[in-house]
C-alpha cells in the first residue's frame, strides 16, 4: 500500500509536466501575445518584436518549455511576471490561502451536511423529508452562484449586517463565500448520496442483512453507506475541482484576490508566466486530491485496497511464469 | 420530524421578517479598518463650513473598481491608478476640468517666438518622499522615459520632442522636431507624472511597478494586493496639505458589492457605472447620499477603417445607410435606464471640447437608409466589427446597433477582442467598423492625432482626401487657439460629410458620495478622474 502511495506521488510530476506542456502549447498556438497587450495598438512590429526578443518569446517553443521545466525542477522558480516583474510565486502565494480557505471549508461543509441528508433522505424514501430534500437539491442546482452571493450579500451584509460585504481580512469576511460556493456542490452531492444509497439497499446483501435481525443503524452505515460512497467520493473530487477553477465569480462578488481572479486577470492581460503558474499550482493540487480520492476508495471497498496491494505481487507471478518457460528450455 | 419541519418553517418566517423589517443605513466603522477613528461630519458645499476638529484622524475611503496591475504610470491610467496618482505626484501643470491653468512643480513657461523650444521654470525647494530635491533632471527623465518607451500611447504622445537641455537645476528647455500645439497639455495626461529621477535609476523592476516615490501630498503607505492602497499625508507637502490624513482606495470590481459597502458606509465616495444605481442615487435611494455627475469628453462612436486590406467600407452608401440606421435617441434611453448618463453624439469631438463644431447627429431614418442602399445596388451587406471592451454597457449598445442594421438588411457581426487581438487587429487592419469608445484630453489634437498619415490606427484618414490630411497635419502647428479651433472645426465637418465616423453616445462619469463630503468640480480632472485633495 505504502508503495502503491509512492508511485501514485511520484505520478504527480509527469502529470504536472504534461499539464504545463499542454497550457504551453495552447498558448503557443492562441494569436496575440503579452509584448502586443503591453505595448498597445500603437506599437510597431518592430517594438512587438523587439520586446518579445526581450522577454524570450521568440525561441522555439521547445526550447521556452525546456527551459521553464528545467528552471522548476532545479529552482523551484515558475518564471517572473510580465507585467508585475515579480516572481510569480510571490504573486500567487498569498493569493492560494484565500482561495483554499473557500474551496476545503466548502468542500467540507458540503461533505458533513450532504451525506446525512441524503442518507436520511434515501433511508425516509418517499416521505415529506425526502421532498423537502429534493426540492432543495433542485433549487440550489438552480440557482447560479454569483445570484445566490447577492442574495446573501444583500440581506446578511447589508439588511441584517450580520457579516461584512467584501474583504478578507477576519474569519466572518469568509462566511458568505464559502456558503455560496458550498450550496451547489451540497446540493449535488446530497442528492449523489440519496441515489446511491437508494441502489445499495436494494441489494440482496441488504436484505439479508435486515433478515439477520441486525438493526436499522447497523444495516445504513455498516453495511450499506461503504458501498454508497463510492460515487459520493468521486463526486466530492470533482466538486473540489470545480469550485478550485470556479471560485472567481465568487471571489469578484466579494471582492476577494484569490487565484481565481488572479488567473483571470493574467488571461486579460495575456501574462502567460502567471497562468501557467497558477495551472501548475491547481494541477498539483487536483492531482494530490485525485490521489486522496483513490486512497478513500481503498478504505471503503476492500477489494480495492486489495487490488493496490496485490498490483505489488503480479510481477512476481509473471516472473516465476517466465521462470517456468525457462526451465523448460534447459531441461 | 413533524416538529422539526414546524420549528424549521418558524425559524425561516423569523428571518424574512428580520429581513424585510431592516431599513436605512448607518455610517459605522469600516470592517476593514478596525482602527479608524470616526469620521467628522464635513460640511457639503451648499453650507458654510465649520473649522475642522483637531487631533482628530480623517481617513477618505475611494471605492474603484479594477485593480491596476501595477503603479507604473506609463502603462496604467485607469481611474483607480488616476486617483493614486494625483495623491502621490504631481504634474509640471495641471488642468481642471474648466480647463483652467494651475501650476504645480513648474512656476511658469515660456514658447520661443520661432516654436523651436519650450523652457519651463521649475519649483523650488521640493522634495520626494524620500527627501531628495526635485530638479530638471527628474523632468528630463520623464520625458525621455516617456519617449524611449514604447508602452501605450505615451511614446505616441511624446514623440515630438528632439531633445532636451537642463541650464540649471530649475529650469528645462525642451526643443522640438515640429512644433507641436498639444504638447503643453499633454504635460497634464497621467504618463508625465514626475517622479524621482535617482530613486527609478536605483530600484529593481519590481520596486518600479509596486513602489512609488513622488512629491504628492501623500505618499503610498501600502499596497494591500487586491484590496487596497493606504496612502498617508505627506507632511513635507510643497503646496496646502489636505485634510484628510490617509485616503485608502479600496478595489471591488463588481458594482454591485461596490454599492454595497457604500450603503453600508464603509466607503465615502465610489464609482457608479451602472446608470440603474445612478437613477437610484437621485431619487434618494440610498441615504444621506447623492450621485456626482462630472461632465467629461468621452465619446462612443462607429469608426470606419478607411486605410487597409478590406475595401468593404470604401463605398460611401454604407457608410450613408448605416448612419442612418442607427437610433442614437434610442440607444441612449435604453442605456440611461432613466439616468441622464448617456445623450446622443452630434461630433467627432464631445459639445464640452473647446474646438467642438456642432455638425449635427444623423436622422434615425432606417427607410432612407434601406433606399440608399437599392440605389446603390448593394444587397445583403455583411461585416464582422471586431470590438474591444470591458464595458457591458458598449457591449449592450453594440447589440442595439447590431439590431438597428438588421432592420435595413446589413448584418453585423459582434467579435469582442481582448487587448492583444484588438492592438493587433487595428495594427494589421482586420478590424474593420469598430464601435469605440474615445476619452480625450483638453486638447481635441489627442483624437485627431490618430487620424494622420502614417499613424498605425485604424482611424487613419483616406489618403484620397489630401484636404482632411492637411488639415489635420495644420490644426497641431499653430500655438493660438482660435486658428486651431478653426481647423478643427473644418476637420470635424469634412468627417461629417464623409461620414467617415458615426458619433453614438456622449456619457459622464458618475460617482455615488456621502452628502456630508464637500465636492465640487476642482475635485475631478477632465477625464472624470477623482483627485482626493479636500483641503476643508
Amino acid at each position: 500500500m505504502i508503495r502503491y502511495v509512492i508511485k501514485r506521488i511520484l505520478w504527480i510530476i509527469p502529470t504536472v509536466l504534461g499539464v504545463i506542456l499542454l497550457l504551453s502549447a495552447i498558448n503557443e498556438i492562441m494569436p496575440g501575445g503579452p509584448a502586443e497587450s503591453m505595448l498597445g495598438s500603437q506599437a510597431t512590429p518592430e517594438a512587438v518584436a523587439e520586446l518579445e526578443k526581450e522577454m524570450g518569446l521568440d525561441r522555439p517553443f521547445f526550447v521556452q518549455y525546456a527551459d521553464y521545466v528545467w528552471t522548476l525542477i532545479t529552482t523551484g522558480s515558475l518564471g517572473n511576471s510580465y507585467v508585475y516583474k515579480m516572481p510569480v510565486w510571490k504573486m500567487i502565494l498569498p493569493r492560494i490561502w484565500p482561495t483554499a480557505v473557500i474551496t476545503l471549508c466548502s468542500a467540507f461543509l458540503s461533505t458533513v451536511i450532504a451525506i446525512p441528508l441524503g442518507i436520511l433522505s434515501a433511508t425516509r424514501h418517499r416521505t415529506i423529508f425526502d421532498y423537502s430534500g429534493t426540492l432543495f437539491c433542485i433549487i440550489f442546482k438552480s440557482i447560479p452562484n454569483f445570484w445566490l452571493a447577492l442574495l446573501l450579500l444583500s440581506l446578511f451584509a447589508v439588511k441584517l449586517r450580520w457579516v461584512p460585504a467584501s474583504g478578507y481580512s477576519t474569519p466572518a469576511h469568509f462566511i458568505l463565500p464559502i456558503f455560496s460556493t458550498t450550496m451547489a456542490s451540497l446540493a449535488g452531492t446530497m442528492r449523489m448520496t440519496r441515489s446511491s444509497m437508494l441502489e445499495v439497499v436494494r441489494q440482496d446483501y441488504i436484505r439479508t442483512a435486515k433478515s439477520k435481525g441486525l438493526s436499522p443503524r447497523d444495516v445504513t452505515y455498516r453495511h450499506a453507506l461503504k458501498n454508497a460512497l463510492i460515487p459520493v467520493v468521486t463526486m466530492i473530487g470533482i466538486y473540489v475541482g470545480m469550485s478550485l477553477a470556479g471560485s472567481v465569480i465568487v471571489e469578484t462578488i466579494f471582492a476577494i484576490p484569490g487565484l481565481g481572479t488572479t488567473m483571470v486577470k493574467a488571461i486579460n492581460q495575456n501574462d502567460y508566466i502567471v497562468t501557467q503558474g497558477i495551472v501548475t499550482v491547481c494541477g498539483t493540487f487536483l492531482t494530490i486530491v485525485t490521489l486522496i480520492t483513490d486512497l478513500v476508495y481503498a478504505f471503503l471497498d476492500p477489494r480495492i485496497m486489495a487490488q493496490y496491494k496485490g498490483s505489488n505481487k503480479a510481477r512476481p507471478k509473471k516472473q516465476r511464469a517466465a521462470g517456468k518457460l525457462a526451465g523448460a528450455g534447459t531441461t | 420530524m413533524k416538529q422539526a419541519i414546524l420549528i424549521l418553517l418558524a425559524l425561516v418566517m423569523l428571518l424574512s421578517m428580520a429581513a424585510c423589517g431592516q431599513s436605512g443605513t448607518q455610517n459605522q466603522p469600516a470592517a476593514q479598518n478596525p482602527d479608524k477613528p470616526a469620521q467628522t461630519g464635513q460640511p457639503s458645499s451648499q453650507t458654510t463650513p465649520d473649522k475642522p476638529e483637531e487631533n482628530v484622524y480623517r481617513v477618505l475611503r475611494y471605492g474603484g473598481s479594477m485593480e491596476p496591475a501595477n503603479v507604473d504610470n506609463q502603462q496604467n491610467f485607469g481611474q483607480v491608478s488616476s486617483v493614486l496618482y494625483y495623491c502621490t505626484a504631481d504634474y509640471l501643470w495641471f488642468y481642471d476640468i474648466e480647463g483652467n491653468t494651475h501650476f504645480q512643480l513648474a512656476t511658469g513657461y515660456e514658447l520661443a517666438d520661432d516654436l523651436s523650444h519650450l523652457t519651463v521654470h521649475l519649483r523650488e525647494g521640493v522634495k520626494f518622499h524620500n527627501g531628495n530635491d526635485f530638479t530638471g533632471e527628474d523632468v528630463i527623465f520623464m520625458l525621455e522615459r516617456a519617449a524611449g518607451n514604447f508602452i501605450h500611447a505615451a511614446h505616441v504622445r511624446c514623440v515630438d520632442f528632439e531633445k532636451t537641455n537642463c541650464p540649471d537645476p530649475y529650469t528645462v528647455e525642451i526643443y522640438f522636431n515640429e512644433y507641436n500645439a498639444s504638447f503643453i497639455d499633454r504635460m497634464s495626461t497621467p504618463p508625465f507624472f514626475i517622479w524621482d529621477k535617482e530613486w527609478m535609476e536605483a530600484a529593481t523592476d519590481e520596486q518600479k511597478v509596486t513602489e512609488l516615490n513622488g512629491t504628492g501630498p501623500y505618499y503610498l503607505d501600502e499596497w494591500v494586493v487586491g484590496t487596497k492602497y493606504v496612502l498617508k499625508r505627506n507632511d513635507n507637502y510643497w503646496g496646502e496639505k489636505p485634510l484628510y490624513d490617509e485616503v485608502d482606495i479600496f478595489f471591488i470590481p463588481e458594482p454591485a458589492t461596490r454599492m454595497m459597502e457604500f450603503e453600508l458606509g464603509n466607503l465615502d465616495i465610489c464609482e457608479v457605472t451602472q446608470p440603474s444605481t445612478v437613477t437610484k442615487l437621485a431619487n434618494g435611494g440610498y441615504d444621506n447620499s447623492t450621485v456626482f455627475v462630472v461632465p467629461t469628453q468621452t465619446l462612443v462612436g462607429f469608426k470606419f477603417q478607411m486605410n487597409g486590406p478590406t475595401a468593404d467600407f470604401w463605398p460611401k452608401p454604407v457608410r450613408e445607410a448605416i448612419a442612418h440606421a442607427i437610433d442614437t435617441e434610442g440607444i441612449c434611453i435604453a442605456l440611461n435606464e432613466g439616468s441622464d448618463t448617456y445623450k446622443p453624439a452630434t461630433s467627432s469631438l464631445s459639445e464640452r471640447n473647446w474646438a467642438y463644431q456642432a455638425t449635427g447627429a444623423f436622422e434615425y431614418n432606417p427607410e432612407l437608409s434601406k433606399k440608399i442602399l437599392a440605389d446603390a445596388g448593394i444587397t445583403n451587406f455583411e461585416f464582422t466589427s471586431g470590438m474591444y471592451t470591458s464595458n457591458p454597457l458598449q457591449v449592450s449598445a453594440a447589440e442595439m446597433i447590431q439590431e438597428n442594421l438588421n432592420q435595413v438588411g446589413i448584418t453585423m457581426h459582434i467579435e469582442t477582442l481582448n487587448a492583444s487581438d484588438w492592438s493587433k487587429g487595428n495594427r494589421e487592419f482586420t478590424n474593420p467598423g469598430v464601435l469605440v469608445s474615445t476619452s480625450i484630453g483638453l486638447d481635441p489634437w489627442d483624437m485627431f492625432n490618430l487620424w494622420l498619415p502614417p499613424s498605425t490606427s485604424i482611424m487613419r484618414a483616406p489618403e484620397e482626401n489630401t484636404e482632411l490630411i492637411a488639415l489635420l497635419a495644420e490644426a497641431n502647428t499653430y500655438p493660438d487657439e482660435a486658428t486651431r479651433a478653426a481647423k478643427f472645426k473644418q476637420i470635424q465637418q469634412i468627417i461629417h460629410d464623409e461620414i467617415y465616423f458615426i458619433p453614438v453616445y456622449e456619457s459622464s462619469v458618475n460617482y455615488a458620495v456621502k452628502t456630508d463630503l464637500p465636492l465640487d468640480l476642482s475635485l475631478f480632472d477632465f477625464m472624470g478622474s477623482f483627485r482626493p485633495l479636500i483641503y476643508k
